[in-house]
């Protein structure tokens, strides 16, 4: 066996040194979620308290961004009107459908054209119409012209009369509780501006008009191991980075703002792929550079689900959305990294997040390079590879065990030995390749917005009653309605 | 470097490795091990309710009953059924569970448990002790409610005002006011359910004497805690106050036409958050000679002065259909006849609604 060259020790190193300082932050982080976790799940046992927070709801507008939505919106309206939940108002855009969503919505709904004096507060496409429902009254359907999710987003909240804006994709299913459970940060605490909820995945579950009747887990592995991931994402990261006020994304699946504050944002930027994080970046950036007080809550049991892609190629195309989105938004708002003035953003979540989500993937896909390169040109023995995959594994296993872990003490969504069993397997399924494939084509996506090439969007095959939105598990940007790739060329 | 297991970076890559093998075996594990647990927990709770359910229903009822010594797995269940039920009990019913919760040994279960660490158990304490409602233990509510972790010192504040409120009143104030983790829909629940002779005297007070800060803090608690013969202090609040903020907090609180001259007045402050709150106080007490100074809101400069305006005429009473098509005929501004538009469209929806 050859020495092995200077680079070749320092590069294995850097990779050991950020393995092990990667696993400790993630530590860190869990220790944090499972003490808030433990905390609330011990008080919602007590259930002879009083829900104070009933009867003192504000209202919400629950703003609906649609396109080519025309086999399911009228079916998810349905859903969205009979949640549980006092004073709500629900806005649907058809964002310049090529199909006949907004046909559908007139039929099914008995839309009328209606005389709103519509503010222009955030400049948007051109309306082609405003319809209102006789029998829905809390129903208001916004027709413009295509300009994308975040145009369609803000022509609903210009829209929207109420103090509290509600984003939901069309295609998401909401827990009947859940818009309840979200907004009660709002009434704790009139600091909050923004607060979102916990997104899950409803393949294998068994939806009916619009309802989640029954938690299951899908028979697709694929599927499987994007519930783990999903588990993982929302577990370990958000909840631990929310009791520091440095939540840096909430989900555009399921997100709920101030108007006010929104609007005073700028609402949601129409120039990006990740454009939930990077508002919830810019209202970080608002307040903590101005010096304002504020808060940024995450809810983790109010739910609501959404389709994985079950095919490699639609995976492919989400997760290389997700990478972009989200090194787009850190650079965007790379003024708050070490801000004095940025608190846990600045200083921890930022960098955490550039070095755990944005550069893991390069350093990962390096590691398993260097040491194969290492290995085959007999640079180092056998036992260094196998203590560098033991690492990368053992590591990976681990971050999934505390998430299931977690899930464990405060939710059990997943019911049935047979779940936990399927979700234990899936903890190891996910190194044999699922993996390695998200790490290169994320370390793709990134390599792609920094030569600046456009992203093509790719095609969705509907699987179950609801097609794909997709949400990032973990911190990377969720590229917004990304995988509601169910059309080649979508919107703007 | 890397060609021998006594190699430190190799060694240390391995044991990471291996740990991180470990602690995941080891939660794999402790997942296995909790739903084991929480299916044996849920199944020995629900033995206990179904055991100790007709007990308590029959000793509430005034039944005699000979009560079984209380096991040690089943005193939380118990204690839990026992508080749940004491929520919806009062007088002589509330007393006898009372009585039995001392001879069974729920009271000093309570405060074992409020002593505790875990806030779940400081919780569940302190809404025991609360029903016991005892004066031997509002010092240590009152430290409990001092302290700062939010649930156990809105739990302690709550038994404090079921002991004694009027005792009670002034320190829960304080307490709301020098720390903002109380939320104030809670703090109005709380003191809903007291007596409200207990509390209206020192939150008068307070919001007369307090800074602004207090002053925007408390009124809130006002309506949360549905505090009756509000409307004169909050005549006074509207008559002496400065602040945007205030007034247009106590203007969405008023009620009778004795307020009316001061939200007139308020109508045309300079600060549209004000403006909006006095247009729809106008639809509330106002009358048919507030319908021109309404006009005029419907012309203002922020959309939701407008729409509040246009809002609280088409709810004035003797103002029918006809009335409204001939306003819109004669509103000259293009932003007002917008308004009155969509508030009409709205109607007349509602109105459809409601014949279907």
């Amino acid at each position: 066996m050859t020495a092995l060259p200077v680079w070749a020790q320092l590069l294995t190193w850097l990779f050991l040194a950020y393995f092990v300082g990667i696993n400790l932050a993630y530590l860190l982080l869990n220790l944090i979620a499972l003490r808030s976790v433990l905390r609330d799940s011990a008080l919602r046992a007590l259930s002879e308290l009083p829900a104070y927070t009933a009867g003192l709801e504000p209202g919400v507008s629950i703003c609906i961004p649609a396109y080519n939505e025309e086999a399911t919106i009228a079916e998810s309206v349905r859903s969205m009107l009979q949640i549980d939940y006092p004073d709500f108002e629900i806005i649907v855009v058809n964002d310049g459908s090529k199909d006949r969503t907004v046909d559908v919505l007139k039929r099914e709904f008995g839309l009328q054209p209606f005389q709103q004096a519509y503010r222009r507060t955030l400049p948007v496409k051109p309306l082609r119409g405003i319809f209102r429902s006789p029998q829905h009254p809390q129903l208001l359907v916004i027709d413009k012209d295509n300009g994308g999710r975040s145009d369609a987003v803000n022509a609903a909240v210009n829209a929207a009369r109420h103090g509290l804006v509600c984003v939901v994709d069309a295609d998401s299913v909401l827990e009947r509780d859940s818009l309840k459970r979200v907004v009660r940060p709002f009434i704790e605490d009139p600091l909050t501006v923004a607060s979102g909820g916990t997104v899950r995945i409803s393949n294998g579950c068994h939806i009916s008009r619009g309802y989640l009747e029954r938690v299951d887990l899908a028979s697709n592995w694929l599927a499987r191991i994007q519930t783990l991931e999903y588990l993982r994402g929302f577990h370990n990261g958000r909840i631990g980075w929310a009791p520091m006020n440095a939540l840096l994304i909430i989900s555009g699946a399921f997100g709920v703002f101030r108007r006010t504050t929104l609007v005073e944002a700028g609402g949601f930027s129409i120039d990006t792929i990740g454009e939930d994080m990077e508002l919830t970046m810019r209202l970080h950036r608002l307040h903590r550079l101005a010096g304002r007080d504020y808060r940024i809550a995450f809810v983790p049991e109010a739910v609501v689900w959404t389709e994985a892609p079950e095919s490699l190629a639609v995976l492919r195309s989400q997760r290389m959305r997700w990478q972009r989105g989200l090194l787009e938004s850190l650079w965007t708002h790379r003024v708050l990294f070490f801000h004095r003035k940025a608190g846990a953003v600045g200083w921890l979540a930022c960098p955490a997040m550039l070095l755990i989500e944005g550069l893991g993937p390069l350093v990962e896909l390096l590691g398993y390079a260097v040491m194969t390169g290492l290995i085959v040109f007999d640079l180092i023995a056998w036992q260094a590879f196998g203590a560098f995959l033991l690492l990368a594994f053992g590591s990976g296993m681990m971050l999934s065990a505390s998430a299931l872990l977690l899930e464990e003490v405060a939710f059990r969504t997943y019911p049935r030995p047979r779940h936990l069993t399927v979700l234990l397997l899936a903890m190891v399924v996910e190194n044999l390749g699922y993996r390695q494939l998200t790490v290169w084509w994320r370390t793709v996506g990134a390599f792609k917005w920094l030569t600046g090439q456009q992203q093509r969007w790719g095609e969705m095959h509907r699987l179950g009653v609801r097609g794909l939105r997709g949400v990032r598990p973990g911190e990377a940007a969720d590229a917004a309605a990304a995988a509601a790739a169910d059309a080649t060329q979508r919107r703007r | 470097m890397f060609d021998a297991i006594s190699d430190p970076a190799l060694r240390l890559a391995a044991g990471v490795g291996l740990t991180a093998l470990a602690l995941t075996a080891a939660m794999a594990l402790a997942v296995v091990a909790m739903r084991v647990h929480a299916v044996r927990s849920r199944r020995r709770h629900e033995r206990a309710v179904q055991r100790w359910r007709p007990l308590l229903v029959q000793v509430a009822a005034g039944d005699d009953c000979d009560p079984p010594p209380l096991l040690r797995r089943d005193a939380v269940p118990v204690l839990l059924l026992w508080n749940q039920m004491q929520e919806s009990l009062r007088g002589a019913a509330h007393l006898r569970l009372n009585e039995l919760g001392e001879r069974i040994g729920l009271y000093a279960l309570a405060q074992r448990l409020e002593s505790q660490s875990a806030v779940a158990s400081r919780v569940l304490g302190d809404a025991a002790l609360g029903h016991f409602a005892k004066l031997a233990d509002w010092q240590r509510l009152d430290r409990g409610m001092q302290e700062l972790d939010t649930p156990a010192s809105l739990a302690a504040a709550r038994a404090l005002l079921r002991i004694d409120a009027a005792a009670a009143a002034d320190s829960v104030f304080e307490r709301y006011l020098q720390h903002s983790d109380w939320p104030a829909p809670r703090v109005g629940t709380l003191l809903r359910e007291s007596p409200h002779e207990a509390i209206a005297e020192p939150l008068a007070r307070r919001l007369m004497e307090g800074k602004l800060y207090d002053r925007l803090r408390l009124l809130p608690l006002l309506r949360f805690a549905e505090v009756p013969n509000s409307h004169s202090l909050l005549d006074r609040l509207v008559q002496t106050s400065q602040e945007p903020q205030v007034l247009s907090i106590a203007l969405r609180q008023l009620q009778g036409p004795v307020a009316l001259a001061q939200v007139r007045r308020l109508a045309g402050h300079a600060d549209p958050l004000v403006r909006s709150a006095a247009a729809q106080a106008l639809g509330r007490i106002g009358n048919a000679a507030d319908e021109n100074r309404l006009i005029d809101l419907m012309a203002d400069a922020n959309w939701w002065v407008r729409y509040r305006a246009a809002q609280s005429l088409v709810a004035m009473p003797r103002v029918d259909a006809d009335d409204m098509v001939q306003l819109r005929r004669l509103v000259s501004d293009r932003y007002a006849r917008d308004i009155l538009d969509q508030v009409l469209a709205e109607r007349s929806l509602a109105a459809q609604a409601l014949a279907a």
